[in-house]
């Protein structure tokens, strides 16, 4: 089995299964671009914007996911409200984190570009939305109401002139 | 949200949200507002539906939308046929115009000295991004400013408006028009030619034409200035046609159009009332006539007009009453290949038999009427009735081997009667066990709720809407 060694930004290395590592687009590009074969074992590919706590996750969630088919692009409706009752039990537990390390997976996620993992980490952070109200959502996120009483009912009296498409 | 996400980061979490959950979000943060605002995926989910009909208040609502930071691609204006509300309403479209995307506008009505005593440019909109535009009743001034401002629509629907000019400008420049709707025109102005004729450059897939015009004359041009330029570019690429409200010779002109070898039109409707049934439209699919009346002149023109489309004919829709026993006979024959007829509430003269019919949809409530048309169509398989009938029942699950689905609005035990009671339920038993092959049992109104109950408990293919 080839593997491949991966850099976080605190200078962790990871070794891990090339086709986990390839399950990320980032990397399958970078390694064309550096000419990075697959037999160079001594190569680490860096990786300054994910730091080792996160990378960790990553390669669990593509180890886990390595042999799922790569979804179609055309099942995308672009109008469409997505589902998000559709996640398996194995990704909501491995999602079973904090806040902070959530929305790290999504900017990882993007980083590295891991459909799969951002369309689940933002599924995710949708369900923690969904039928909450301003101030639940606020509670939920730790947000703190910067409007002004006048901005407020300005957004309020707006959506008033508001109806679903 | 402590950490930042970027703009894609939150378009990628907005899409799983409803309207309900982003306009909650909107008032979470300044933060959340702006990037909502911003977001081309929740603007999406969002109409912005401006309807107030007092001037006072109108007015007061332009000061408050100056504060406007949403970029709306979906707006909605009702006018009121109120020149000062169309004034407002048209400086509010001003300040959104970049972003809309879909736009319907009635009743407006700008006034001439209103538009002579501004500056006539600052009226007009940018609307760069306009795909969709529906206007209906709308003035020659107002019609105008929309027709001159947009030129990447793919959808334009027309209602109750003169075709002027700068209609035939519109059409003109808009290349990527895919489906256009002109619904009774009221006239064409003398100027619609003022450019000339010139080939439209748009590849049309829906055409739909209805003039309700009353004289005969202005028909006639409608259709022969408007329609046919139309139709004799589009006639290679259309692929549903829905012509109505055109009788005589002018509908020769369009059949003559469509007569093409390559005509490609899948879906037809349109009224045929004089002699003009030797047209063959190829491939075409779908036939629906939608008259009043139907008088035996029609009836021969309609025979002979299905026979020669019988190679391709699936689909035939009659939405008349009155069945002539010569079109029955065409309808009913075996060579023909419709597998869906939906027909009229008279059928008392209908005979033949024709096996390829799988789905039926009528009104009609005469019961004898009915086992006549389903003992002519041994193979149906699907079969939406107004009502019913026990008797019906019994008949269908008899007669009709292949019967998968029956949908109906009312059930009636005795003749004429909607209101169903559950210790009538067991005189149905029997038949719903006959009923075992029935893949579906569409209710869409009950009165009682416990008979309801008791037969979804009985038989759990039914369904209750």
């Amino acid at each position: 089995m080839q593997t491949i060694k991966l850099q976080s930004s605190d200078n962790e290395i990871f070794e891990c299964d090339l086709a986990v590592a390839k399950c990320s687009a980032t990397i399958r590009t970078m390694l064309e671009d550096l000419g990075i074969d697959e037999n160079s074992e001594d190569e680490v590919v860096p990786l300054p914007n994910v730091n080792s706590a996160i990378l960790r996750k990553v390669i669990q969630f593509c180890t886990y996911h390595k042999d799922d088919p790569v979804p179609s692009s055309t099942d995308d409706d672009e109008n469409k409200e997505k589902r998000t009752d559709d996640i398996t039990s194995w990704d909501a537990d491995f999602l079973k984190v904090d806040q902070g390390t959530l929305f790290e997976l999504i900017l990882a996620a993007n980083y590295l570009d891991i459909r799969s993992l951002l369309d689940v980490t933002c599924k995710t952070v949708a369900n923690m939305i969904k039928g909450k109200t301003p101030d639940e959502i606020r509670k939920t996120f730790n947000i703190k109401n910067d409007f002004t009483p006048a901005e407020e009912e300005q957004v309020r009296k707006e959506n008033t002139w508001c109806e679903e498409k | 949200m402590g950490i930042t996400l970027t703009d894609n980061n939150f378009e990628l979490i907005f899409q799983h949200l409803s309207f309900n959950d982003i306009l909650n979000l909107s008032q979470v943060s300044k933060n959340l507002s702006e990037i909502i605002s911003n977001s081309p995926k929740c603007m999406l989910k969002v109409t912005l539906n401006l309807h107030i009909d007092d001037n006072n208040q109108v007015v007061e609502f332009l000061q408050f939308f100056r504060q406007n930071k949403r970029k709306y691609q979906n707006v909605k204006v009702d006018c009121h046929n109120n020149h000062y509300i169309t004034e407002k309403y048209m400086l509010i479209l001003k300040t959104i115009e970049r972003s809309i995307v879909n736009l319907e506008v009635k009743n407006a009505s700008f006034r001439w000295d209103e538009i002579n005593t501004r500056n006539f440019h600052d009226q007009w909109l940018i609307l760069t991004d306009l795909k969709k535009l529906k206007i209906c009743s709308i003035n020659d001034y107002t019609a105008e400013i929309f027709f001159i401002s947009c030129t990447y629509l793919e959808q334009l629907h027309v209602e109750n408006v003169r075709l002027s000019k700068y209609f035939n400008y519109c059409l003109r420049v808009n290349e990527k028009l895919k489906d256009l709707k002109i619904l009774h025109p009221q006239g064409i102005s003398y100027d619609y030619e003022f450019y000339g004729f010139t080939a439209y450059n748009f590849n049309l897939d829906y055409l739909h034409f209805n003039c309700k015009e009353n004289r005969e004359k202005n028909k006639h041009a409608f259709l022969k200035r408007v329609i046919y330029p139309i139709l004799t570019t589009q006639v290679r690429n259309l692929k549903r046609c829905r012509i109505k409200g055109v009788y005589f010779d002018a509908v020769n002109i369009v059949l003559e159009t469509l007569n093409q070898d390559d005509f490609k039109c899948k879906s037809l409707n349109y009224a045929v009332t004089s002699a003009h049934a030797k047209f063959t439209i190829n491939d075409l699919q779908f036939f629906c006539i939608e008259m009043n009346e139907i008088h035996a002149e029609f009836c021969n023109n309609l025979m002979v007009f299905i026979e020669r489309q019988n190679d391709s004919l699936k689909k035939i829709c009659i939405t008349s009453n009155i069945i002539d026993e010569d079109i029955s006979c065409i309808l009913f024959k075996n060579y023909l290949n419709v597998d869906y007829l939906s027909i009229g509430g008279s059928l008392e003269l209908i005979n033949g038999r024709n096996d390829k019919i799988t789905k039926i949809i009528t009104s009609a409530t005469c019961i004898e009427e009915l086992k006549t048309l389903l003992k002519l169509s041994p193979c149906l398989k699907v079969l939406q009735i107004f009502s019913l009938s026990k008797e019906l029942l019994e008949f269908v699950t008899k007669e009709l081997k292949d019967l998968e689905i029956i949908k109906f609005h009312f059930m009636d035990v005795d003749s004429y009667s909607s209101d169903i009671k559950l210790e009538q339920l067991t005189s149905f038993d029997p038949f719903l066990r006959i009923c075992d092959d029935l893949h579906e049992l569409l209710f869409q109104h009950f009165v009682d709720d416990s008979f309801a109950e008791e037969l979804t408990r009985t038989w759990t293919r039914f369904y209750f809407k």
